[in-house]
């Protein structure tokens, strides 16, 4: 990673305490440079999800910085919509509105946010329908959709924001093994176009295909991070023993 | 081969459907017509009087408890001096149609081509008017002897005469109108109403000399009127009442220094209080509280209450025949004529004195729906007048506190200065949610009927007035009663709704929300666009229950006295007795909205279906 250019996102310093008491981020810090991929892998409730939700605000940060640039996320006087328009996130489940047909699912945010006019939406959702290789279902319904279908009109959702960088939790997690690689495939395609993603899997394989910085958390803290090759050359005993667990 | 096979069900199940529909009604029917047959005999308040003619009977006027006049067509003029037991004809001269008959002192008569008959006590002089066309009506304000008396007569396009000072004078040029005037009334020698086709009514107050129309209500203003009555005290009037196409009656008061004439409404909190369609030719009566109306379609009507409503004196065995006119002597004794010689005649105030209180009754099912069918119906209008107000204002506060009730805004209210340690201790408090739960909570856990009340007579008495200006009919208390009404169910079922929407809002997952404001949607864009989109899907099923029960609960509103079906029913029974057939007439009617209503909501359903959303069956 090279020191000269501004990382796109910044987290300095991140916790979380939920209501209730529940610490579930201590104090994670990284950054994340311009057209590169991390990944952030760990056990469940480690609190890799939260990390991802707080940079979008999805979860309000107790404690930390958070930068989208040179703008600070967590500050009051950020109007956090026109942040998040700019953040892609691509969910575990999917979230597609079931109530409405691909392409419309797509254009909402075009036209409600960014305020484009119905044909401009059409036409930047079409092409991103095209890249996620999904051209053919512009006029059905989610609920018409296999689930590796859902996932790839979620991403192409989120494409189409053209946002600064995209947050995905764990995209293929709730998919059955022969779908998965096709939501696979699509996120690789982004990688080569050059976005900028931060990515929480459990595809450890996936993970080191795609990413140019590793990060392992266990416990609300970053236990391990490093190019991909910690993956194979794991340092301390808890990592070792959660790649034991995930590669069996 | 398989599209066929659905096609076929799905067309099979629809027409199921709608047979099941009248399958219904028709048992419904057929249990209940049977018994109906053995009716007893209906005891006639009217006496059908015998005359040997078919010619058609134009007016009548009672000169006394015993004896009356009749003029028609081609000239026929009868006496009779016995209740109408014989009749000797007149020899009257003429061979026109005559049309009206008037009492002051001497009998007149007026007919066609300007013919005016007077009678001297023996034989009818011819007084006619040269040039004048048809004439409809006359009236006699003031006949000492024809060389000195006032006489108006109204006619064809407009045309008014005026005799005096022994000739007659042409005032059509001040009418300011080419209607047929069909009838003329005078209180004195100055002041009188005529009325005629189209909704005319014009006045004059100075003898004629000029005539200033007068509106007629909005609703009124297509029909031909075709009688005016004035009722008058020591020569001033007081009230005067108008008949005409459609069952109309309407009725101008003075009140106060207002002079009468100039507001027309119909007399009775009910907005067609004598229940017919048939055109009312004629009225008279002994005051302005009980007097007769008669009209085509056999339409016979006595009135008590200055017109708020109305018995039906129909007879059945002069089903069909028209009647044009009508004439009391007293509050008791009169006469009716009408087409083809027809004439009935009553000395004990059209009822009988055995069954007084009922106007009628009828000896089976279908002769009694079809007299209650057109009362039950406006009652079933005015149903859907409070009920589609109710569900939309419903609507609007359930999705609103729905809102409310998931809301995530959260006030903080410290509750003591700062800790030791820098932190507060908060109370934490959601304004909108709080409202919303007061709200349903208030509106679920109190009756209805306590609510209509609470409305109705309680806001009233703090300055809360639901009258609706904008609709304002004649009477203010009927219309406060709808706005009562409607408020009051809109209300009720609006806390009812929030529940429902609520519930379907929460069915929702949360990663919805999540995605929405996600891709950069505001709170509520996100609600708006996803959110209620998807939630009021859901539960269109449940919302289709609550609707039903508003129509249901909408017979509540009969106990504030708004004129809806229940107490369209109520209002029949007190006329005619018919229990049983009349509450099972409101079933039907009740049974027709809700079943129809529930088709339309599970059509609505179908359409809005969309695959992997909610529950509910294939197709």
């Amino acid at each position: 990673m090279s020191e000269e250019e501004t990382p796109v996102i910044r987290v300095k310093n991140l916790e979380k305490i939920y209501t209730g008491g529940v610490h579930a981020v201590k104090g994670v810090s990284f950054d994340v440079l311009p057209k590169k991929v991390v990944v952030i892998i760990g056990s469940s409730g480690s609190g890799k999800s939260t990390v991802l939700r707080c940079i979008n605000r999805l979860i309000e940060p107790t404690k930390g910085e958070i930068f989208l640039e040179d703008v600070q996320i967590n500050s009051s006087s950020t109007d956090i919509n026109e942040i998040r328009s700019e953040i892609g996130m691509v969910f575990q489940s999917f979230e597609l509105f079931m109530h409405l047909r691909v392409l419309d699912n797509i254009t909402l945010g075009l036209t409600k946010v960014r305020g484009y006019s119905k044909e401009k939406a059409e036409d930047i959702a079409k092409d991103v329908l095209a890249k996620v290789d999904m051209s053919d279902k512009i006029n059905v319904y989610p609920g018409q959709l296999s689930g590796g279908q859902k996932q790839r009109v979620a991403i192409a959702r989120s494409l189409a924001m053209n946002p600064k960088v995209m947050l995905f939790d764990e995209p293929t997690s709730a998919l059955d093994p022969e779908l998965i690689g096709s939501v696979l495939e699509s996120i690789k395609s982004l990688v080569k176009d050059g976005m900028t993603m931060i990515i929480v899997t459990h595809e450890i394989g996936f993970a080191k295909e795609v990413g140019d910085w590793i990060i392992y958390m266990d416990e609300g803290q970053v236990v391990e991070a490093g190019r991909p090759e910690i993956i194979d050359a794991p340092q301390t005993e808890r990592m070792k023993k959660f790649l034991g667990q995930i590669l069996e | 081969m398989l599209c066929g096979k659905i096609s076929f069900k799905k067309y099979y199940g629809r027409t199921f459907a709608i047979i099941g529909y009248f399958l219904v009604l028709a048992l419904f029917l057929v249990f209940l017509v049977p018994s109906l047959e053995a009716e007893e005999e209906i005891v006639m308040g009217w006496d059908q009087v015998p005359i040997s003619t078919d010619n058609d009977f134009n007016d009548v006027i009672a000169l006394n408890e015993t004896s009356a006049l009749v003029v028609g067509e081609n000239g026929k003029i009868y006496q009779t001096l016995d209740y109408g037991a014989n009749w000797s004809e007149e020899d009257s001269g003429v061979i026109q149609d005559l049309n009206a008959i008037e009492f002051n002192n001497q009998v007149i008569v007026a007919g066609d081509s300007g013919t005016v008959l007077v009678n001297n006590g023996d034989s009818w002089i011819d007084n006619s008017i040269e040039g004048a066309g048809n004439l409809y009506d006359l009236s006699i304000p003031y006949f000492d002897s024809l060389a000195n008396s006032v006489i108006f007569v109204s006619g064809t396009g407009g045309e008014i005469w005026k005799w005096n000072n022994s000739s007659w004078e042409d005032l059509s040029n001040f009418t300011g109108t080419t209607n047929d005037i069909y009838a003329i009334d005078f209180v004195n020698e100055n002041e009188g109403f005529a009325v005629g086709a189209d909704g005319l009514i014009i006045a004059t107050i100075d003898g004629g000399k000029s005539w200033e129309i007068r509106e007629s209500p909005e609703k009124f203003k297509e029909l031909s009127f075709y009688d005016v009555i004035i009722f008058g005290y020591q020569g001033n009037p007081i009230s005067a009442l108008i008949v005409g196409e459609n069952g109309t009656i309407i009725q101008s008061s003075g009140t106060g220094p207002t002079a009468i004439g100039y507001i027309w409404k119909v007399p009775s909190e009910n907005s067609h209080p004598t229940n017919t369609t048939s055109t009312i030719k004629s009225i008279s009566g002994s005051s302005r509280f009980k007097f007769w109306i008669v009209g085509d379609d056999n339409f016979v009507a006595l009135t008590e209450d200055g017109g708020n409503s109305f018995y039906n004196q129909s007879q059945l065995q002069n089903s069909g025949s028209d009647f044009t006119a009508v004439s009391f002597w007293d509050g008791y004794s009169g006469f009716a004529v009408g087409e083809e010689g027809t004439v009935i005649y009553t000395d004990r105030e059209g009822q009988d004195p055995r069954i007084l209180d009922t106007a009628v009754s009828y000896d089976s099912f279908w002769k009694y729906a079809k007299y209650a069918f057109p009362y039950l119906k406006e009652g079933m209008y005015n149903t859907l007048k409070i009920i589609v107000l109710a569900i939309f204002i419903g609507f609007t506060i359930g999705v609103t506190l729905a809102v409310f009730k998931t809301s995530q805004l959260n006030i903080r209210i410290p509750l003591s200065l700062p800790k030791k340690d820098g932190t507060w201790n908060y109370f934490n408090i959601n304004p909108l949610k709080l409202f919303a739960t007061i709200y349903t909570d208030i509106f679920r856990n109190t009756p209805l009927l306590v609510q209509f009340f609470f409305i109705y007579f309680g806001l009233v008495e703090i300055g809360i007035d639901l009258t609706f200006e904008s609709m304002l009919g004649p009477e203010r208390a009927l219309e406060r009663a709808y706005g009562s009404a409607v408020l009051a169910l809109g209300l009720n079922s609006g806390a009812y709704q929030t529940e429902i929407i609520r519930s379907g809002i929460q069915a929702i997952p949360s990663g919805q929300m999540e995605a929405g404001r996600s891709i950069g949607l505001t709170y509520l864009q996100t609600m708006r666009y996803i959110i209620l989109p998807q939630a009021i899907r859901i539960v269109i099923p449940p919302l289709g229950n609550e609707t039903v029960n508003l129509v249901l609960n909408s017979a509540l509103a009969s106990v504030i006295g708004f004129g809806e079906l229940t107490r369209r029913g109520k209002l029949l029974i007190s006329l005619t007795f018919e229990t049983f057939w009349t509450w099972t007439l409101v079933l039907m009617f009740y049974f027709v909205i809700t079943y129809t209503l529930s088709t339309i909501l599970k059509y609505v359903e179908k359409r809005l279906k969309i695959p992997g959303l909610g529950l509910g069956g294939e197709e």
